[in-house]
Parts: structure tokens; sequence; C-alpha cells
């Protein structure tokens, strides 16, 4: 009976061990690897002497982890990308930190002691890249998918930003041409959260690429109001399928979209990700898989490795300033694989293209939520929707 | 505006919402019966939703997933059980200290295993079908709602029937309603506290398996993190309610069911405001609280009254 008193005992608090390494991880404990790993790939970085750190930019890449399939998987990708083809004048570190603020801190002041040059992190870390931006004037900071507050500036402080209204909008003119093919006038959209400008961004290019591929398509909306609850997304789609006729449903509602992702298969009706690839997630499930019109995509990767290369051939990045990125940049876009090639029909990739290229010279402008008020965005929206 | 309401597809929506709820409720309902809280009834759930996942990807059964699902659901309550009624451990911290250990170790295990944070969609995992009930189905409107749901949904349905049962109608039961009365009186009416507590622990664990295991088995083929989101704390509001009698916990978790379909089809039917209509379930289910407090509160009044 002791034994088994003990056993028990050893059992629990291994679950918190467990429990706790997953929630908490360390700064120093997890980054270490990570940050040597694409290191293997040059020439010894660690032992490299001080001289030949100097002639190479220092670059860090400060992510949650990676594994996500989305948001940090496409940053970590452009940093391994930038860590290779840049090898020569880079050395670009990649180092997961994990969500803990408190950490990423302790990764952020780390790296700028090694003597970074240039550091990269994600909008859930802009408090930590303000208070080092402020005591290091003299290092680069890029700030992904975020802005500055109103009103605050750093010199050193590159805001980059992403119009996800433009993939939004190329989304938007596949789901009604998927749509249109089944002979629907109708698409979906099931959001995480309402009053996000994130989604609304997305939302509202959706709403103006169904209807700039057909006026008369109508969007109906639910938002889930969590990011993981696939029951009610589920819940959500098959009301929107089954009810109200959406032939197609886009699903920008993280962990919550796998539920409709779900519904979506069981009713054997059409599906848009987001974040990533998902179609590629699903390869154990293919019922699942083909339902995967295409998915909308932040291009993380290409921006870092761009704003990487341009700073160690330039030396320039627009320091202070904020940009927002879209098709134009190729910063978002939309995955074009072989669901998307055998569901979307000639003229809906005719249609897509043509809109790439108006935005692209200037001729389309595709009205998205940032830098707006709720007011506006909901009237906006209200208006869009008819 | 409400025209939804003759939908089938809606009612058959509700059902499905409700199964998860219901269960855990009836998890709730064991345990208030036995003079217990369970705080960890949305870890537990969490646990046996991505146990019988796993095992029945390794081991390609659906039985065995279901299997281990329920024995780690009765094990995960017996920890809880071990704490609080040998260690006299404070009931609320290990229920807190479950759900902690579960919402961060099944992303843990599920990382280890399957590579990714968020889902196992790169496992093959087995999950319990779809019954379509012969002659009900071909009943229209009738048939579409309460034929075709997963094989779990009847089960619930059955779990509550068994429950009830048991709590009233059999010694077992009296036995453990008495131990939740007062533990005193039954200790020294020769009961056995202890085993008693662990019997209802480990139905307990039972239910909380097959409300977690219908998330990730049922409604959906795969685990996703953290995806009990809230039923399981849920279920304590609903066996407030219901204050341990199984059939009202099953009409309040359906009442909750209701009302959560509800607003996924008023966001399409209706104008109203978003903040509204998301904050409708909780709303309805405060105000059936007040109205049975008050119901509750008259009946004791009355009773004192005749009484004197």
């Amino acid at each position: 009976m002791k034994k088994i008193t003990k056993l028990l005992a050893l059992t629990l608090v291994l679950a918190m061990a467990l429990s706790l390494a997953a929630c908490g991880g360390s700064g120093s404990g997890s980054s270490a690897p990570a940050a040597e790993a694409p290191a293997a790939g040059e020439s010894a970085p660690e032992a490299a002497p001080a001289e030949e750190s100097s002639e190479k930019a220092e670059v860090y890449l400060l992510i949650k982890a990676r594994g996500d399939l989305s948001f940090w998987d496409s940053m970590a990708e452009g940093g391994d990308r930038a860590a290779t083809e840049l090898a020569d004048k880079a050395n670009v570190h990649v180092i997961e930190t994990t969500a803990d603020a408190q950490a990423n801190l302790t990764a952020m002041y780390e790296a700028v002691d090694k003597g970074a040059d240039l550091i990269f992190t994600g909008g859930d870390f802009l408090d930590n890249m303000m208070t080092v931006a402020d005591e290091y004037p003299d290092v680069a900071f890029v700030l992904l998918d975020e802005k500055l507050p109103d009103g605050v500036t750093y010199p050193n402080i590159y805001a980059v930003q992403f119009a996800t209204s433009h993939a939004g909008f190329l989304a938007g003119i596949c789901a009604a041409d998927v749509a249109a093919a089944n002979g629907s006038k109708v698409v979906g959209f099931i959001g995480g959260m309402d009053e996000q400008v994130i989604i609304q961004e997305c939302f509202m290019g959706y709403i103006q690429g169904a209807k700039y591929y057909d006026p008369e398509v109508s969007v109906v909306y639910n938002y889930v109001g969590a990011w993981g609850d696939p029951e009610k997304g589920k819940t959500q789609a098959l009301a929107q399928y089954n009810d109200m006729g959406a032939e197609v449903v886009f699903a920008f509602a993280g962990g919550s979209g796998n539920g409709v992702h779900q519904a979506a298969a069981e009713v054997g009706k059409y599906v848009i990700g987001a974040d990533s690839d998902q179609s590629l997630s699903y390869a154990e499930h293919p019922e699942t898989q083909k339902a995967f019109v295409t998915s909308v995509l932040k291009l993380l990767g290409n921006t870092i490795y761009d704003l990487t290369k341009q700073f160690v051939e330039t030396g320039d990045l627009p320091l202070g300033e904020r940009h927002i990125l879209g098709l134009a940049e190729n910063a978002v876009g939309i995955v074009e694989n072989d669901l998307f090639n055998e569901y979307v029909s000639d003229h809906g990739k005719e249609l897509i293209d043509q809109a790439t290229a108006a935005v692209k010279d200037g001729s389309l402008e595709i009205i998205g939520a940032m830098d707006k008020d709720q007011a506006t965005i909901q009237g906006e929206i209200a208006e869009m929707l008819g | 505006m409400l025209q939804f309401l003759m939908s089938p597809n809606f009612w058959a929506s509700v059902l499905a919402s409700t199964t998860p709820v219901l269960l855990a409720t009836l998890a709730a309902n064991i345990m208030t019966k036995a003079g217990l809280f369970n705080l960890g009834i949305e870890g537990t759930m969490l646990i046996c939703a991505l146990g019988g996942v796993l095992t029945s990807a390794f081991t390609g059964s659906l039985l065995m997933g279901a299997l281990v699902g329920m024995l780690l659901g009765i094990f995960v309550s017996f920890v809880l059980g071990y704490f609080i009624l040998m260690m006299n451990a404070p009931m609320n911290a290990c229920g807190v200290a479950i759900n902690l250990a579960a919402t961060g170790g099944t992303v843990f295990i599920l990382v280890m295993i399957c590579g990714s944070k968020n889902n196992s969609s790169s496992l093959v995992s087995s999950f319990f079908p779809s019954v379509n009930i012969p002659l009900l189905q071909n009943i229209p409107v009738l048939g579409q709602i309460l034929s075709g749901q997963n094989f779990v949904t009847y089960l619930s349905w059955i779990f509550v029937a068994l429950c009830y049962y048991m709590l009233y109608h059999t010694k077992l039961g009296l036995n453990i309603r008495a131990v939740g009365e007062n533990e005193e009186a039954a200790r020294s009416a020769g009961i056995n506290v202890l085993a008693m507590k662990f019997i209802a622990l480990a139905l307990c664990g039972v239910f909380c398996a097959f409300g977690g295991m219908y998330l990730s088995m049922g409604s959906m083929h795969f685990f996703t993190a953290g995806m009990v989101s809230g039923r399981g704390f849920l279920s304590l509001a609903m066996d407030a309610i219901a204050q341990g009698n199984p059939l009202i916990g099953c009409a309040s978790s359906f009442l909750y069911g209701f009302s959560d379909t509800i607003t996924v089809y008023l966001q399409l039917y209706s104008q109203l405001d978003l903040q509204l209509i998301s904050a409708f379930p909780y709303l309805f289910i405060l105000v059936v609280l007040i109205i049975i407090q008050f119901v509750r509160s008259r009946i004791e009044k009355k009773k004192q009254q005749s009484q004197i």
C-alpha cells in the first residue's frame, strides 16, 4: 500500500513538472539548442573570433516556438532561409522563447549582449522591444505584425504590418468561384473573436473579393468568441452550410477553425484555411483535406528574408517608420496547390491574377480595417455586406 | 428572425452541443451527491480526450481507446480522491491543480507525440460513429433531429437514466447520498464512507471521460489543444441548478445547449449586437438559477409553515 501511495505521489509530481515545462519553459534552457540549430549550417559561428562577428551582421529572431504551423513557423522559415542563403554576410539565430514575455525579454537582452545588430520579434512582445530599444539605440529592431502605440516612435524600430485584407480578397474570389461552380451564391466566414482588427481586416478583404467576383454573392458570418473551441466552430459551420446554403466557409478562428474543417468534411462542402496551408495538416484525414480550397497566408518568411537581405547588403532599414505590406510586396498571399487548381475555375484564376496586378499598379484599392476605430469598421463592413 | 427554430438542423445542433456539457454535468451531479466538489472536471475531460485519441491511434481500436480513456478518467479522479480524502488536501486547490496539469500536460504530450501544439490531426485515430436509428430516421423532422446523432450522445442519455436509477432506486445510490448528506451519520450506520466516495469518483471519471472523448473522438475526429473550452466549469453551474439530480441536470444542460446554439443562429438571422448575443447563454443560466432558487425558498417556507 505504501508503495502505491508513493507511486501516486510521484506521478502527480511528474504531471505537475510536465505542465510547468509545457506552460512556462525556460528562456535560456530551450533557447540554447535552438540558437545553435541554424548556426550548425554555418562555419562554427559559436567559436568564431570576435573580428569575424564584427564583419558579419548578427541577426536574431525571437519567436515563441516552432511547430505552430503558422505565424511562428513562417517567421522561423524566413530566418532559416536567411541563415543559409545569407550565411556569408550574417549570422542568423532563430531563438524560441516560449509565450512567456519574461523569457522573451531575457532572450532579447542576451541577444544585444552578444552583439546583435538586428532583432526581429512578433507583436506579442511589443513591450519588451520598446524597453530594450530604448536602452540600446544602436541596435535595429523590426516589429512584425503590430504597430507601436499611437504617438510613440522609436528611431530604431521598424514596424511591419500585413494587409491580410489583400489575401482575404483573393480568398473571397476563390470562395465565390467555387460556390458558383456548385450553383450557390452564398459564402461564409467564421472568425475567432468579434471586434478584433486582425480578423476584420481579413474579413473585409474577403467580402470585397467575393463581391468583386459577383456583386450578387452574399456573405454570412459568425464569430466563435474563442480561439480553442472547435465544437462551437463546428456548430456554426453546420448552421452556415445546412441552413444558410453556404458552399464555402472561410475559417479564420485558430483552433476553433478545426471544427469548421470537420463540418466541411462531414457535409461534403468546402473550406478556406488561414495562417498556413492547413490542408497539409490533414494528410492523414483525406476527407477533410480535400475540403480545402486554399488557405490565406501572411508570408512573414518572405518579409524577414527580404528585410535581412536589405539590412546586410545596404545596412539600411526604414527605422522609425511603419509600413503595411501587402500583395505588392509579396508579403501576403493564398496557397495555390493541387486542390486549388482543381477547384478554382480558369475564370476564377484569371480574376485572381487580374486583381493582383491591379493592386500592384494601384488601380484597385482594397479597403482594410487597420488604423480605424470600431465604429468605422463596423459601418464599413455593414455597407460592404449590403 | 426566429424562423430557424423550425429548422431540424438547429435542434440537431442543440442535442450535439448539449452532449459534452450533459456528461460533465452528470459527473458534477454524482460528486455533489457524494458530498464532494470536483473543480477538476475540465482537466479530467481534457486528459481523457487526448488519452482516448492517442490510444485509439496507436492500437487502431476504438474499443481500446474508449477503455483507456475511461481508465484515465477513473485514474485522474482517484488521484484527486487520494489527495482530498486520504491526505486531507483542500478540494478546490487539488481540482485547480488537475486543471493546470491537464492544460499544460496535454499540450506537452501532444507536441512530443504529434509534433504540433495545435492538434493531433497527424494521427489517424478512431472515432465513435454516428448512429442512424431504424424507423425513427424515416420520420420527417423528428428523424432528422433524433436520428443520426453521435453514439456518445445516445450513450449520455442512457447514462442519465442509469445514474438516476442508481442514485434513487438502489442501495448503492442510497449509501452515496447518505454519505453526501451527513458523513458522520452514514458512518455510524455502518456505511463505508471512503468506499462510497471512491465509487462516486470512479463514476465521475467515467462521465468526464466520455464527455472529453465525445469532443475529440465523436464530434471532432482528432484532439485540439484546449478543446474542452470551459465546458467542465459550465457543468458546475449546471450542477448548481440541478443540486445533484441527474434529471434536472439533463434538463439544464439541454437549456444550455439550446441557448448556446441559439447564439449561433441569432448571429446569422438577426441584427442584434454580438456582445448581447454572446452573453445570452450565461444570462439565461442566471435567470433560471434565480427562478429555481426562488421556487426552492418558497417550498422551504411552505414546509416550515406546515410544520408549525
